[in-house]
């Protein structure tokens, strides 16, 4: 079951319904082929869903209007109904997408197979695969405590393979900044476009704060999926023991049984603080289990932008209709 | 079996830590990797318990060795038959002294003190000898020791016990080193006396001082003592912890007041934590007199307040109040009033020639606020010598008088009177022998050139006429000349001589005639005899000549606790048949015998009053000021005259050191410890040989265990 959720739909839909466990993906060696198996997966469950017709490239009608562009009138439309129609498309232009993977050591960190790290590769390769094969420009950003790789969005040939390949070669660093690669992407970045971040978000909320406003003002559309282990969120330990942080080496000795409720507490409120800060700015906030099947990320992405697709377009509507 | 260390006993229960430690032991420090700490927080460390024992021999022989040691660490010894039989100590000879003083009327001082003597009376071992002594100004002996009462060890403490619930502060000054060096003495003597009956052994001498130790008591009488170096002194502070205190005192006037007013000076103690007071003075009836003066004291100073005459009068007693402590809080005094003294003068010169005496007479009294002078010339045929109004206090015979003056003078003389001879001229000295007993002889002195003079010599300082000059700075005579002066044959045996000329004539001589006194000058102190009257001894011998004779009583206000009050024994106040009595303040009356010079049961503060007849003589007995004075004595300022501080060991004490360094010997002679040491290394060694077996065995097991097959 999928932890992810939106905070514009909220609770609003589930994914559809055939899944591939993400054990059985990740048993996949190559990168590539995981993530077109779970594209695959999940249009092929799409086609079988009520709710059909979510893309990126929505396209709508409104009724012709004195002055406008005769090019995009629909004939075969005014054939059928005899009236002028305004073909509309949701984007004039291709979408920039930038994927910024955090890969400090605390990714590192897996109760299970594999850790989430694997997981967060995997949900990046598959959003890069989609949208390569929708035509959309993607690029890669891969971090720890500095920035390790950066592949700038494209659309061309070999441009997937090149970012596969990047994605499977990257190791973890260290501590997590996520500060460093925000200002990189607001600094360099001028035109528009979507920045999906995926990271398990175990920093201060402050450190989000400054640069995801600043992301905000530029016009991006920003995304955050986070991605935590199992343990983490339900903290199943029983037996005292010496914890160590696996990015400071820190070591201090916890008893779990009297500190697990207060583990809990805190956990909720750091993430009741993202989630707010997310929800002032108009951030996409998605929260998976490495268990959570991997093509409810791209479901939920893929959601999102649908709704905000169909904001757009009513917005163009009333924009329409006006003139 | 005994041990020197017994407290290392306590060092065995460390043997219990090996099991302690192998029952009960910490978690094991697992090591669990996660993402972030950002949220835990650190766990208090935990202890587990195991209820079995893995290798019980190996334990065994670790708690056997710690215990050897701690063995080994209390010195243990075999102590064979008692080694002190035969041993016997001195017991301690203890002098409690118990301060009597005003001071412990203060509030809970004297309570402190008696439970501090029955607190040393309780710690005492028996065969200790104690004696308790009282002191304030003298020493008391209360309660003796057993060779002076013959009373039973077991009976003494009950003894002064009882003397001590009936006694009661004084109203005397302490004086704390006339008490010691007292005490100290009679138990050094006492040493020195016994030294053969207690075989030798060194007698401990202890006094215990009970007191609330002021600053003010009296500590000179140790300055010239040699403190006996055997003899030790505790002293016990009976303080309570109330040290405010304020006293009341009235000063004469001042000197430079022409107005006489009264001042009275109130002192504060440092440690005082009051600062308002009021004084209030009552008459003789008890009255007030007017009301109240209120006024500040700083703690630690004193303020004088002058008091305007006319406001006081009649006042007997002045009161303190807004002060916690009583006890000084009153001063008596006794009006004074200006003493009325007739001089007569019998003789024919003038009073303004400057060439005779009676001019230098007039001039040498002075009137003053307690005098006042009626002089009287009196001539062959003119006026007399007794007066019905007023006895005269001096007769001065300057010219031979005639038979009827010579009766009046017998009669004066008789009833207690004071006649001085002035022996200027071979006539009158010749005419006066009678009451001189001197025979002038025709003496070449006898308007002799001035070059050559006479000067006194042989001068009795202790008599009254020169008592004045008794100290050195003052008793410088060499300057007087005498140009003129009567050679007497004096018949030396009935007179006493005061002065003699250098050339060993008499020059001064008295005698008793009935109940008064003759005074015999052997020249006159007119400027053409002498240079007496132009000497500044000239005033002070005449007044107190006059005063003499009129047999003034001492001024109350300098009287104090156990002063004496010097009594008059002139016939004019103790009248044929009436007998004297002293009425103290209380009430009580004493009987005064008529030979009685001094009365000296002061011993309490008030207005004393002598009955004679008709007529009453105050006296007021005051608080000494030093006694009022409560600040505390530093025990340092006791042992610099040499005062050994301390306590002397009880037998019981003695002997017990004595025991443990009998002890002390015989375990450095035995030296048990070593063995236990020596013991408790092999058991370690052993200890070590087993634990490496054991782990060897169980390395070889688990290798055995992890080999195939």
């Amino acid at each position: 079951m999928s932890q992810g959720n939106s905070t514009r739909s909220s609770e609003a839909t589930k994914a559809p319904g055939s899944r591939i466990s993400p054990d059985s993906i990740m048993l996949i060696r190559n990168l590539e082929l995981r993530a077109k198996t779970v594209v695959q997966g999940f249009m092929s469950g799409l086609h079988r869903s009520p709710y059909h017709g979510f893309s990126v490239e929505f396209t709508d009608y409104r009724q012709y209007a004195v002055g406008d562009d005769l090019r995009y009138l629909d004939w075969k439309l005014f054939a059928r109904r005899d009236r002028y129609y305004i073909k509309r498309f949701e984007d004039e232009t291709n979408l920039r997408c930038h994927l910024l993977l955090d890969l400090s050591n605390s990714m590192a960190y897996g109760s299970i197979e594999y850790n989430k790290a694997d997981y967060a590769r995997t949900v990046a390769a598959t959003l890069a695969w989609f949208l390569n094969h929708q035509r959309d420009a993607v690029g890669l950003l891969t971090f720890g405590d500095s920035i390790e790789e950066m592949i700038p969005p494209r659309f061309r040939t070999g441009h997937l393979r090149r970012i596969m390949v990047a994605l499977e070669r990257s190791t973890t660093g260290k501590s997590t900044d996520i500060g460093q690669p925000l200002e990189q992407i607001a600094q360099t970045v001028s035109k528009r476009g979507l920045v999906v971040l995926i990271s398990d978000f175990l920093t201060p909320v402050e450190q989000l704060d400054k640069n995801l406003g600043y992301l905000c003002s530029r016009g991006h559309d920003v995304i955050l999926i986070r991605v935590l282990d199992p343990t983490e969120l339900d903290f199943e330990f029983t037996q005292p023991t010496l914890f160590q942080d696996v990015e400071s080496g820190r070591e201090i000795y916890v008893d779990p049984k009297s500190i697990k409720e207060n583990y809990q507490r805190q956990f909720e409120e750091h993430e009741k603080s993202i989630r707010e800060r997310c929800q002032d700015l108009g951030v996409d906030f998605f929260q998976f289990r490495t268990t959570d099947p991997l093509d409810s990320a791209l479901f939920h992405v893929l959601q999102t932008r649908a709704l905000a697709g169909q904001q757009v377009n009513r917005a163009n509507q009333v924009k329409g209709a006006t003139r | 079996m005994s041990f020197l260390a017994l407290l290392f006993g306590l060092g065995a229960l460390t043997a219990t830590l090996p099991i302690i430690f192998h029952l009960i032991r910490r978690t094991p420090k697992g090591r669990t990797e996660f993402s972030s700490l950002m949220f835990l927080s650190p766990s208090p460390p935990t202890l587990t318990r195991r209820s079995n024992i893995d290798n019980i021999l190996l334990l065994l022989l670790r708690v056997a060795a710690i215990a050897l040691i701690a063995f080994a660490f209390m010195r243990p010894f075999l102590r064979g038959a008692d080694s002190l039989t035969g041993v016997s100590v001195a017991n301690r000879r203890i002098a409690i002294l118990l301060d009597t003083s005003a001071s412990m009327r203060r509030t809970g001082v004297w309570d402190n003190a008696t439970q501090q003597v029955r607190q040393i009376l309780g710690d005492l071992e028996n065969g200790d000898d104690v004696s308790l002594f009282t002191f304030d100004e003298d020493l008391a002996k209360v309660v003796g020791f057993a060779d002076e009462n013959e009373i039973a060890d077991s009976q003494k403490r009950s003894q002064i016990e009882k003397e001590l619930s009936g006694l009661d502060p004084g109203w005397g000054r302490s004086d704390l080193g006339k008490a010691l060096v007292s005490v100290a003495d009679e138990l050094d003597i006492w040493a020195d006396a016994t030294k053969e009956k207690i075989d030798g052994k060194l007698a401990k001498l202890q006094i215990f001082v009970v007191s609330d130790l002021q600053k003010s008591s009296k500590t000179e009488s140790l300055q010239s003592y040699q403190w006996p170096e055997r003899v030790c002194v505790k002293f016990f502070n009976a303080n309570s912890k109330q040290k405010s205190n304020a006293s009341v005192q009235a000063l004469k006037p001042a000197e430079d007041d022409e107005q006489g007013a009264l001042r009275l000076r109130v002192s504060n103690s440092s440690e005082s934590e009051k600062e308002q007071f009021t004084v209030s003075w009552f008459d003789e009836s008890g009255d007030r007199i007017v009301s109240p003066v209120k006024f500040y004291v700083v703690p630690g100073n004193s303020r004088v307040i002058r008091m305007e005459p006319e406001d006081v009068v009649g006042a007997r007693r002045f009161v303190l109040e807004g002060d916690a402590e009583e006890f000084d809080n009153e001063f008596f005094t006794i009006p004074t009033e200006q003493a009325e003294m007739e001089i007569v003068y019998v003789g024919e010169d003038r009073s303004n020639d400057p060439n005779f005496p009676q001019f230098y007479l007039r001039s040498a009294l002075v009137e003053t606020p307690t005098r006042k002078f009626d002089f009287r010339q009196v001539k062959q045929d003119d006026g007399s010598i007794l007066n019905a109004d007023l006895i005269p206090s001096l007769v001065v015979i300057a010219d031979p008088p005639d038979p009827r003056l010579e009766s009046e003078l017998n009669q004066y003389l008789n009833q207690g009177g004071t006649a001085l001879f002035l022996l200027d001229d071979f006539e009158v000295a010749e005419s006066v022998s009678q009451w001189t007993l001197g025979i002038p002889l025709k003496s070449q002195d006898q308007n002799s050139p001035r070059n050559d003079y006479r000067m006194l010599a042989d001068i009795d300082f202790k008599n009254r006429i020169f008592r004045p000059f008794l100290d050195p700075a003052f008793n410088d005579f060499t300057k007087i000349r005498f140009w003129q002066h009567q050679s007497i044959d004096l018949d030396e045996n009935e007179v006493s001589i005061v002065a003699r000329f250098d050339n060993r004539d008499p020059a001064i001589w008295e005698r008793q005639i009935g109940s008064g006194r003759m005074i015999a000058f052997a020249s006159g102190w007119q400027p053409d005899q002498s240079q007496l009257s132009l000497s500044s001894k000239f005033v002070p011998m005449i007044s107190e000549l006059v005063e003499q004779g009129a047999d003034l009583p001492k001024l109350s206000q300098t009287l104090l606790i156990n002063d004496p009050i010097s009594l008059p024994t002139k016939m004019k106040t103790n009248p044929a048949g009436s007998n004297r009595v002293m009425v103290a303040p209380d009430g009580t009356r004493f009987l005064i015998d008529d030979a009685q010079e001094n009365f000296e049961e002061t011993g309490r503060p008030g207005i004393y009053t002598l009955e004679t007849g008709n007529s009453q003589t105050l006296f007021a007995v005051n608080l000494s000021r030093a006694e009022t004075e409560v600040d505390s004595l530093p025990i340092e300022q006791v042992e610099v005259f040499g005062v050994k501080t301390g306590t002397q060991q009880t037998a019981s004490e003695e002997l017990s050191q004595l025991r443990d360094m009998k002890d002390k010997e015989i375990e450095g002679q035995q030296k048990l410890w070593k063995w236990l040491i020596m013991a408790a290394m092999i058991l370690l060694i052993g200890e070590t040989w087993l634990a490496g077996r054991t782990a060897n065995r169980t390395l070889a097991e688990r290798a055995g265990m992890a080999e195939p097959g």
